[in-house]
């Protein structure tokens, strides 16, 4: 990295003041990518190792596992999922305003009117459309 | 700005008639919206009113406004030309238009954002229904693979385009256009960290509208998606991200010009070989107008490079008007693809058009004469703009996008051959539906192409 | 004004004229676009210059445009008109096509086109009129013309094309010269150096000697003569073909005199080669129609090489022998076609005695031979003598040799009139001329032999403009 940025800099001539100052960052992230490489490859080896039909079984709250996971999924199933992500990660713009409520007076409360407006009408949208209907 | 709302507002609207099941409403009220939006843009700029006074992320000037205007002109065009298609599906009639008019949304803030988060929002409000649109025909699997290549590939550009921004932000200190623009005049050098962010948003810039060596993906996505999609890709995203092509480099880096120069006009001379050699041998007709189109990226990428700083809004109506050329041509092929209609997409379909309607034939081989840049046709004079402005600084590179003109004018003229030519099946000759919609289409965009190299001479 | 409106209004409305009163129609509007220009002749003053559009300034996409004529133009004018009707008339028999309303809509926007070349005085419009001639052209040899024609007609127009995209460079590259003002007197008054001027006249000398077709680019030219339809062989060779030398004589040389120097033995030389080559071809052929192709070839290859010579007389026989070989080129092609039509053939071998069937053909048909191999008292005389003259003033060697032109085209003109018209009697019916037939004959003839009696009529009409040519080609080439 390092190397580039001199050739970078040698070759438009430029100073390179500006990129040093980005040595510690790399140094972090290089002990960081270091560290958890290592951890990732070191641990297997070190530990001791042993076998059993039990343990080596999918680990599944205690209970015999029964049967097969790989089974096909309704395609609904996908559909709720992605829009109970898209409506869950709406709240989290809803902190920002929670935390900023009385600087924001009265055309904070008129934006997120808007926004929750906006997503309302999604979710109208989705319902007539019948995204949420299971058995159709 | 009183575009934009209409238009969001519009899109709604059509997403909600939909549920009536009646197509015909849909067409008309997206149709109103998009005239609608057109007025408020003329409105706006005429009178020089701003909504919201204290808004200061999107700023509709003159380029904007022309750009802008015409990517409504084109979306509308194309929803009446592709009406049928869109709609062939009653339970997602509203849907696919409504998509087009939102992702048009994305194109009118591209061409008018003052800083990168605009910017960074137009380019995926405008990407992502596109994405969803090129899968359009969910029966085909070219389609869905036309879908989910663009939507990787876009993905990637997108991502690169963030880091490139944030380098910027990391030597500049801000995402405000002119900020960055005076950040970067009032230092005495200027750290490689913004070279290199400028870089990594051209290339993004590169990838989106399909310049060598970023194309790989637009033959099979335009093969792939439906006529319509593939007309809305080559003439408004093009038109959008070149606008932001112009905002951003010919105006906020345009003092480091020496930096990213040299690239785009590499990059200018590559695609138009690889464009035009590549369209040699194609046998399909929308593979042949993807090569095509990157061929003319190519030509108008040499606009790009080719300012003087004095005449800033010379050579933006270069690239404008080159557009509009280009635009009008892809609409009028569209329509005719839409006509004949075919899953194959074999140019054989393609032969004795001219014998059955010879009308359409006028329309057809008007716009490929307007693509290879034969006078009097409004390709001609975009080329004509273009070329003599950039032969002041690159005789060379002017001799080559000539020659590659010559090598052009090979397979547009088979084109046109196969056109006029008889069917091979004389008994066999089916007619050709063609709906009055389609009929405005080609006449709107036919009449422009013909006179529209004319005004020129005129104003 | 009403010049340019005209053709371009005929194009048109012949989409919409019933077909059984097409052909009549375009014949008349032929005939009032003739009225027209001699209306604009009766009023012309010799050197004169006649203005009808002008822009007077710059738009605001940089374009300016001008048009108008001087005594040289206005001949061109005339000839365009002239030739148009001709070419009508000559196919009016033919009922398939002159009933065509493409085909008449085609031939009047070939007629604008040509026009708008010789009337533009502003570079860009040349250049937009030059390549707007090629798509009707090209469009009524493809759908009138032979078979197999595709391949042949491909070539034909990317041939063209890239020679005019060699002009477009070159015309770019005038143009940062006097900062993008194409304006013809803005152009001639420009100084270059020698270097730029070769970079310039490179791309107007490819452009031309492709559609002239001078000696080494000329090989689209005979299959593309032969495979499209009389029409478009005679649109090629009467006219399309004095657009090329017209531009050296308007463009090229004036705007490049600097490098006048360097071009002046190429093109002579390339038009000596042209000229006997040709020739020699032409002897060794059998279709009618390729003799004809390769002893046009031949003969602007004289016409071309005499315009490298700076002196009155080689401008004055140059312009009239294009006029003459716009006659004699559409006399020759529809004698060729009358055969082929009556008889489905042209292969001189296999014809023969069509003299005794037919002897009105036979002597229309003498006549138009005796003008193309340039006999005395027909314009082809004057016009070659002077050519010839010129070139064995300027080099004795280059006359001498160019001077075998005479001989040649005797041989095989003679040699096709011969095999067709006499020889071995022949058991196929030929009915001879019809009215019109003989009336486009007597047309082409008439004016071949007025122009040869008394070519002052023309010499004087164009003198003047040739003269003012002169002078800025030689102030600048000293």
């Amino acid at each position: 990295m390092l190397i580039y940025f001199n050739f970078a800099s040698q070759f438009l001539g430029k100073d390179m003041s500006s990129t040093v100052d980005y040595i510690p960052v790399i140094i972090q992230a290089a002990v960081a990518v270091g560290f958890s490489l290592a951890t990732v490859f070191l641990v297997p080896k070190l530990g001791p190792k042993l076998h059993s039909r039990k343990k080596d079984m999918n680990f599944e709250c205690g209970l015999e596992p029964e049967g097969n996971a790989r089974f096909p999924i309704s395609i609904r199933y996908f559909v709720v999922a992605i829009l109970f992500v898209l409506f869950d990660v709406e709240v989290i713009f809803f902190y920002p305003y929670a935390v900023n409520f009385n600087a924001l007076q009265l055309n904070g409360l008129f934006a997120v009117l808007i926004f929750v407006g906006f997503f309302l009408t999604g979710f109208i949208y989705i319902l007539k459309k019948g995204a949420l209907e299971w058995d159709k | 700005m009183i575009a934009l709302i209409t238009l969001f507002v519009t899109g709604l609207i059509t997403l909600f008639v939909a549920f009536t099941r009646k197509p015909l409403l849909v067409g008309i009220i997206a149709t109103i919206g998009l005239i609608g939006g057109l007025f408020g843009l003329m409105y706006e700029s005429r009178y020089g009113i701003r909504l919201f006074p204290d808004y200061h992320g999107l700023n509709f000037d003159t380029t904007a406004v022309m750009f802008s205007f015409i990517c409504i002109i084109f979306t509308t065009l194309l929803v009446w030309t592709g009406f049928k298609p869109l709609t062939e599906n009653e339970n997602h009639a509203g849907d696919h238009i409504a998509l087009m008019i939102f992702s048009l949304c994305g194109a009118l803030i591209m061409t008018s954002f003052t800083d990168f988060f605009m910017f960074f929002l137009g380019l995926e409000i405008l990407s992502i229904p596109v994405y969803v649109l090129a899968g359009m025909k969910k029966s085909d699997a070219l389609s869905s693979e036309a879908s989910l290549k663009y939507f990787l590939t876009g993905s990637f550009a997108t991502g690169i385009l963030l880091f490139g921004i944030a380098w910027i932000y990391g030597s500049t200190g801000s995402f405000d256009l002119l900020e960055i623009k005076n950040a970067i005049l009032n230092s005495t050098h200027n750290s490689s960290l913004l070279y290199v962010g400028v870089l990594l948003v051209l290339a993004s810039f590169l990838f989106k509208i399909g310049a060598v060596p970023y194309h790989f993906w637009s033959p099979d996505v335009y093969a792939g998606s439906p006529a319509t999609i593939m007309g809305f890709m080559a003439s408004v995203v093009k038109i959008a991200a070149f606008a932001a092509i112009l905002r951003l480099f010919t105006d906020t880096f345009d003092s480091i010009s020496g930096v990213w120069g040299p690239l785009v006009l590499g990059v200018s001379v590559l695609s138009m070989f690889v464009g035009n050699l590549s369209a040699i041998k194609q046998t399909r007709v929308r593979r042949l107008l993807a090569y095509s189109s990157i061929a003319h990226v190519g030509y108008a990428l040499l606009a790009v490079v080719t300012f003087d700083s004095v005449e800033t809004t010379t050579y933006h109506y270069n690239v404008y008007y080159y557009l509009l050329a280009y635009g009008l041509a892809t609409i009028i092929l569209i329509t005719a693809e839409n006509i004949i209609n075919d899953e194959s997409d074999d140019i054989e379909n393609w032969v004795g058009i001219a014998r059955k309607n010879p009308i359409l034939g006028l329309f057809i081989i008007m716009a490929i004469l307007s693509l290879a840049g034969v006078p009097p046709m409004m390709g001609f004079f975009g080329k004509y703009l273009i070329f003599s402005q950039a032969i002041y600084d690159y005789p060379y590179i002017v001799a080559i996008a000539l020659l590659n003109s010559g090598i052009g004018i090979y397979y547009y003229l088979k084109l046109i051959v196969k056109v006029l030519r008889k069917p091979y099946e004389a008994p066999k000759f089916d007619k050709l539906i063609i709906c009055s919609l389609q009929w405005i289409v080609l006449i709107i965009s036919g009449v422009l192409l013909l006179i529209g190299g004319f005004l020129l001479l005129l104003f | 004004m009403e010049l340019l409106i005209l053709p371009l209004a005929l194009s048109l409305v012949s989409l919409i004229i019933p077909k059984s009163t097409r052909r009549f129609a375009a014949l008349l509007g032929a005939l009032a676009s003739i009225v027209i220009a001699v209306v604009h002749l009766t009023s012309f003053h010799a050197g004169a210059f006649v203005e009808l559009f002008s822009s007077n300034h710059q738009t605001f996409f940089r374009m300016t445009y001008q048009m108008g004529y001087d005594g040289l133009g206005l001949a061109m004018i005339l000839l365009t008109n002239v030739i148009v009707f001709v070419i009508l008339l000559a196919n009016f028999e033919n009922v398939n096509i002159a009933s065509n309303k493409m085909f008449n809509s085609m031939v009047f926007l070939m007629q604008f086109a040509l026009l708008g070349v010789f009337t533009s005085f502003d570079l860009i419009l040349f250049y937009i009129f030059w390549e707007l001639s090629l798509i009707p052209v090209f469009l009524i040899a493809f759908w009138f013309g032979e078979k197999d024609r595709k391949r042949t007609l491909l070539i034909f127009f990317i041939y063209t094309f890239i020679g005019s995209l060699a002009m477009l460079f070159s015309i770019f590259y005038i143009g940062t010269l006097t900062t993008g003002n194409y304006d013809y007197q803005t152009l001639v008054d420009i100084e270059m150096n020698t270097k730029t001027a070769l970079v310039v006249c490179m791309g107007f000398f490819f452009a031309f000697a492709v559609k002239i077709p001078l000696f080494p680019f000329h090989t689209w030219q005979p299959e593309t003569y032969t495979k499209s339809p009389m029409a478009g062989t005679m649109l090629l060779s009467g006219l399309m073909l004095k657009m090329a030398l017209f531009g050296i004589l308007r463009w090229m040389l004036p705007l490049t005199p600097e490098a006048y120097h360097c071009y002046k033995y190429v093109i002579i030389v390339l038009g000596l080669i042209g000229v006997i080559y040709a020739a020699v071809i032409a002897m060794k052929q059998n279709d009618l129609k390729k003799i004809f192709a390769y002893a046009s070839i031949s003969h602007v290859g004289l016409i071309a090489a005499g315009l490298m010579i700076l002196s009155i007389d080689a401008f004055t026989g140059a312009v009239v022998q294009m006029v003459n070989h716009a006659f004699v080129a559409v006399g020759l092609f529809l004698a060729a076609d009358i055969i082929d039509r009556r008889l489905g053939r042209r292969d001189i071998q296999t014809l023969g005695g069509i003299a005794v069937k037919a002897p009105k053909f036979a002597f229309w048909f003498a006549v138009i031979c005796f003008a193309a191999v340039s006999v005395p008292l027909t314009s082809g005389f004057i016009g070659e003598f002077l050519l010839i003259k010129e070139l064995f003033t300027d080099n004795a060697w280059i006359g001498v040799l160019i001077g075998t032109t005479l001989i040649l085209a005797c041989v095989y003109t003679f040699r096709a009139y011969q095999l067709s018209m006499y020889g071995k009697e022949s058991s196929f019916n030929f009915n001879d001329l019809t009215i019109t037939e003989i009336i486009t004959f007597a047309i082409i003839s008439i004016i071949v032999v007025v122009f040869g009696i008394y070519p002052q009529l023309l010499i004087d009409l164009v003198k003047p403009s040739l003269e003012t040519i002169l002078m800025t080609i030689k102030e600048s080439s000293i």
